[in-house]
């Protein structure tokens, strides 16, 4: 083979040299034409780049379609062919001259960029290009010639070449930059390695059996013509199949749409029953198809938007058609729900329930800051950049919505918030001692509250309004809880307040967390070595029958699920039992230690972790997953409702 | 022949490019040290069964032995069969020199003082390149390739075709009888068998994609005879007679076998008639129905 091979690069020598000169030559030349500000090594790399994009994907062309065609040829076989080595050895040896040459080729633009890409560093997806940039050019190079070959035509082979990579590897490398920008739906990590290899694996093959057809002139060839048309058309056909099969992997995506999420007025307005009731169901989005609807647990759905693209295409062009759509939806005073629905920075507000379907109410732009609020009086609150803070009273009056102006600053708003806590009776004030809270009649002393001017939001539970004040003590802070029957009392040791970083579970469990760092560890990756902090995030909790659990330890279900700090969210209590969603990977229930008895439920596949990817309703969860919509109780069981 | 070893076994040979068919059915068999004549018109197949038994051509049926080998696409009996192309090609870039030691390269058995030693005999100029050859010099330096690796078998397809008298002479006086002396097994093709007829021990006559008719070289030599006979009392064309020539109320008839003509003589048929030995490129005249 080394004989052969030196033959082959003898024979293709002056073309060879003469690409290679071309390359030095252009180093001279780009420093005698550059621009006076232009530095002679950034002149230099130019012309290399020049080299890289286009000259040797070109070269590559031009030396395999030479060589492809003249081992076609009559001359070359009368020469060659009664040599003692077989003839697929002949055509192999012209084709690893050819690589050879381009290796030459490439290493001379390497050398002269001084081994180093004018790069400081690459982007996950500039190193995926040149992985691509790599096999594109051995691809190019081993197709060229074995198509020139079978039609005899340089340029035609060349030509049906390049077409063919560019088929194989576009498709690929939109996908690849797709999946690292946005979601990944397909396992291509498996995929381009095995199309890879089909292409690099099939181009010999389909020559061996060209060599049989046109140099053994074998017998009954129409079966080697037909295979050695799949082995060509085989990574063409599974890049193309690949694309359809994200396409159709994105149209069954599901996210969650209800994600203008407001902490500052939150679920803990609800009365407990109405609180329950607005968990129930969940806003989901399709984002590859439009389609966004509200469905419930068993699987009702009412259509919100059908989207442009209702149904999931094979073939949507070289990328899944992507959008975006956010909306929230909360309860009116008679248990009526609204959704505030967004797409494009224009949108619509919605009234109506999921039996009975929803109707635009009302037209709206996306103003920042626009939120939707639910409780007694809905309405809209948005931000105008120049002039403030304005309301809109829902539901909207027949000239439309109402914009009244709420405050021209920031702190104005948080005193309408108060307000609105006042009027919906979900607030206690303190009154002017600093230390007596006070709520429809009821007192409770709370020595060193942390803020007394400001209304203290409460919470319903079953026994009534309970309301969280954080306080200063000489170590730093602590929360009281105010219970309904007048107790107050110091629960946890940390700052916590409804509306910031307290939150009210559908079931009515209370809970806040704080993340501290377990010891840190070493761990290996691609990159190397990197020293990890390990979360142990501690619970705080008053469980819906009034048990107030404080310092409840997670670190084990972190360990257990592998999430990082702030993946895990407290969904419902119990009895003895609390139940955690960690990462929108996993359903954990344990005991109020955080440790006993244990048990996990792996969640449906999510396509990337998102706000309320997984939402809580009282009597399970709802999971917008990669292929559909779950949901899974508290005792594990899983349920695909759509 | 069938105490001798098979140096070349083909069995049921067939092949067809398209339509047309060019092998169908060939037999042929060569033993140890024979020197074996294929005769047969042009594009009768000659060339295409030679490109099977060196596999350079898959059949489309039938079987080839060579050297205890069988054809597999792998290029190795190449390595051991001698050959001979009508056209001899090589790369026009290489000296002589070069082309002998690229060509060395490949066979393990390959006698680089031999091949030094025919190119001088052959007056070849190893420093010549190749593309500045004559047609002669390149059939020689052909010769040189196919014999010295010392092959045990030889093909040699039309070996003297467009060559000069000169170079014809030495390469059939010389190189052939040398070989052939040597025990070594030749199959030749040729148009002109009358120049290689001296060396044969069989023709074999290439008809209709098969082995027509194959005698031993010594029958053509001592048994066939031309007789001229009036055109009246001709005897009928048939097995072992032949028709070759009219000339007013003469006919020419040549006659294959001794056996042959003592009947044709006994049946009174050739009364008058005047017999003489067939000269040879005669004889293979008649034998390709010319």
């Amino acid at each position: 083979m080394k004989n052969l091979i030196k033959l082959q690069l003898r024979k293709n020598f002056l073309s060879f040299a003469v690409i290679l000169g071309a390359i030095l030559a252009s180093v001279p030349l780009a420093l005698a034409v550059k621009s006076a500000g232009m530095a002679a090594r950034e002149a230099v790399n130019l012309a290399m780049l020049y080299w890289g994009i286009a000259g040797i994907p070109l070269t590559a062309l031009i030396l395999s379609g030479i060589a492809g065609a003249e081992a076609a040829k009559e001359q070359a076989r009368n020469i060659e062919q009664p040599l003692p080595v077989s003839q697929f050895s002949l055509l192999t040896s012209g084709a690893a001259a050819v690589l050879l040459q381009l290796a030459v080729l490439l290493l001379a633009v390497c050398a002269i960029l001084g081994f180093t890409i004018p790069l400081s560093s690459l982007t996950g997806i500039q190193e995926q290009v040149l992985r691509f940039y790599v096999f594109s050019l051995g691809y190019l190079a081993l197709l060229g010639f074995t198509l020139s070959y079978a039609f005899k035509n340089g340029i035609a082979g060349a030509a049906v070449a390049a077409a063919a990579v560019t088929a194989v590897v576009l498709p690929l490398m939109t996908m690849t930059v797709f999946q690292q920008a946005a979601f990944v739906l397909i396992p291509l990590w498996l995929i381009k390695p095995a199309i890879a290899a089909l292409a690099l694996a099939g181009v010999p093959a389909a020559l061996k059996l060209l060599s049989d057809i046109f140099d053994r002139k074998i017998p009954k060839p129409a079966a080697a013509i037909l295979a050695v048309f799949l082995l060509l058309a085989a990574p063409v056909l599974g890049s193309f199949s690949a694309l359809a099969w994200l396409n159709l992997a994105g149209g069954k995506v599901t996210l969650p749409a209800g994600n203008r999420f407001s902490a500052i007025f939150g679920a803990h307005i609800y009365p407990a029953a109405q609180r329950a009731e607005a968990a129930g169901t969940m806003l989901v989005q399709r984002p590859f198809t439009g389609e966004v609807f509200l469905i419930d647990s068993n699987g009702n759905r009412s259509v919100i938007d059908p989207g442009a693209n209702h149904k999931a295409r094979i073939f949507a062009g070289l990328l899944p058609d992507l959008s975006f759509a956010a909306a929230d939806s909360v309860a009116g005073p008679a248990g009526e729900r609204w959704i505030l629905y967004m797409r494009n920075n224009r949108g619509q507000v919605l009234n109506g329930s999921l039996k009975a379907g929803f109707t635009s109410r009302a037209t709206v732009n996306e103003t920042a800051g626009l939120t939707l609020v639910g409780g007694k009086e809905p309405c809209l609150v948005a931000y105008q950049g120049d002039t403030g803070y304005y309301s809109a009273a829902l539901p909207p009056g027949k000239d439309g919505l109402k914009w009244m102006k709420v405050s021209a600053e920031e702190s104005g708003i948080f005193n309408f918030w108060g307000r609105k806590y006042l009027r919906e009776g979900a607030a206690a004030v303190f009154r002017k001692d600093g230390k007596t809270l006070e709520y429809r009649g009821k007192r409770w002393t709370v020595p060193g509250a942390a803020a007394t001017q400001v209304p203290v939001p409460g919470v319903e539970l079953g026994d009534g309004m309970n309301f969280f004040v954080p306080a200063k003590t000489k170590d730093g802070y602590a929360t009281w809880l105010c219970r309904p029957d007048g107790r107050a009392e110091a629960v946890w040791p940390d700052y916590l307040r409804l509306s910031l970083n307290l939150f009210v579970a559908p079931d009515g469990t209370v809970w806040g967390k704080n993340a501290p760092h377990k010891a840190q560890s070493r761990r290996l990756s691609s990159s190397g070595y990197s020293i990890v902090e390990q979360p142990d995030p501690v619970f705080y909790i008053l469980t819906r029958d009034g048990k107030v659990l404080s310092k409840v330890k997670t670190g084990r279900i972190v360990d257990n699920a592998g999430v990082t700090d702030g993946d895990i969210d407290l969904v419902h209590s119990d009895g003895n039992s609390l139940w955690f969603v960690s990462g929108a990977r996993y359903l954990v229930k344990t005991g109020f230690d955080g440790a006993a008895d244990m048990k996990v439920w792996r969640l449906p596949e999510v396509i990337k972790e998102r706000v309320r990817q997984v939402s809580a309703a009282a009597d399970g969860i709802f999971i917008a997953a990669a292929d559909g919509v779950y949901f899974m109780d508290w005792d594990g069981k899983k349920n695909k409702i759509y | 022949m069938n105490d001798i070893e098979a140096v070349l076994t083909c069995k049921g040979l067939t092949k067809s490019f398209g339509s047309k068919k060019v092998l169908s059915g060939l037999d042929l068999e060569a033993a140890q040290g024979e020197v074996i004549g294929i005769l047969g018109r042009n594009g009768s197949g000659k060339s295409t069964l030679f490109k099977i038994i060196l596999d350079l051509l898959a059949p489309d049926a039938g079987s080839v032995c060579a050297l205890n080998r069988f054809p597999d696409g792998s290029g190795e009996l190449r390595g051991l069969i001698g050959y001979v192309p009508e056209k001899p090609a090589f790369h026009g870039f290489m000296t002589v020199e070069e082309t002998l030691n690229f060509r060395a390269s490949f066979f393990s058995r390959w006698d680089k003082a031999k091949a030094a030693q025919l190119a001088r005999t052959l007056e070849l100029d190893t420093k010549a390149k190749v593309a500045d050859l004559s047609k002669g010099n390149t059939a020689k330096l052909a010769w040189i390739c196919a014999s010295a690796f010392n092959p045990r078998l030889l093909l040699l397809d039309e070996p003297t075709s467009g060559l000069d008298y000169l170079v014809r002479d030495h390469i059939l006086n010389g190189l052939v009888s040398e070989l052939a002396d040597g025990g070594r097994t030749i199959v030749i093709s040729n148009h002109r068998m009358g120049e290689v007829g001296g060396l044969l021990d069989r023709v074999c006559v290439l008809k209709d994609g098969r082995i027509a008719t194959d005698h031993k070289a010594d029958f053509i030599k001592t048994e066939t005879f031309k007789v001229s006979v009036r055109a009246d009392s001709r005897p009928q064309e048939g097995a072992g007679v032949k028709v070759i020539g009219q000339a007013g109320s003469v006919s020419e008839v040549a006659v294959f076998g001794r056996e042959k003509l003592e009947e044709l003589k006994s049946s009174g048929k050739l009364d008058g008639a005047e017999i003489v030995p067939l000269e040879l490129d005669a004889a293979f005249k008649a034998l390709l129905g010319e």
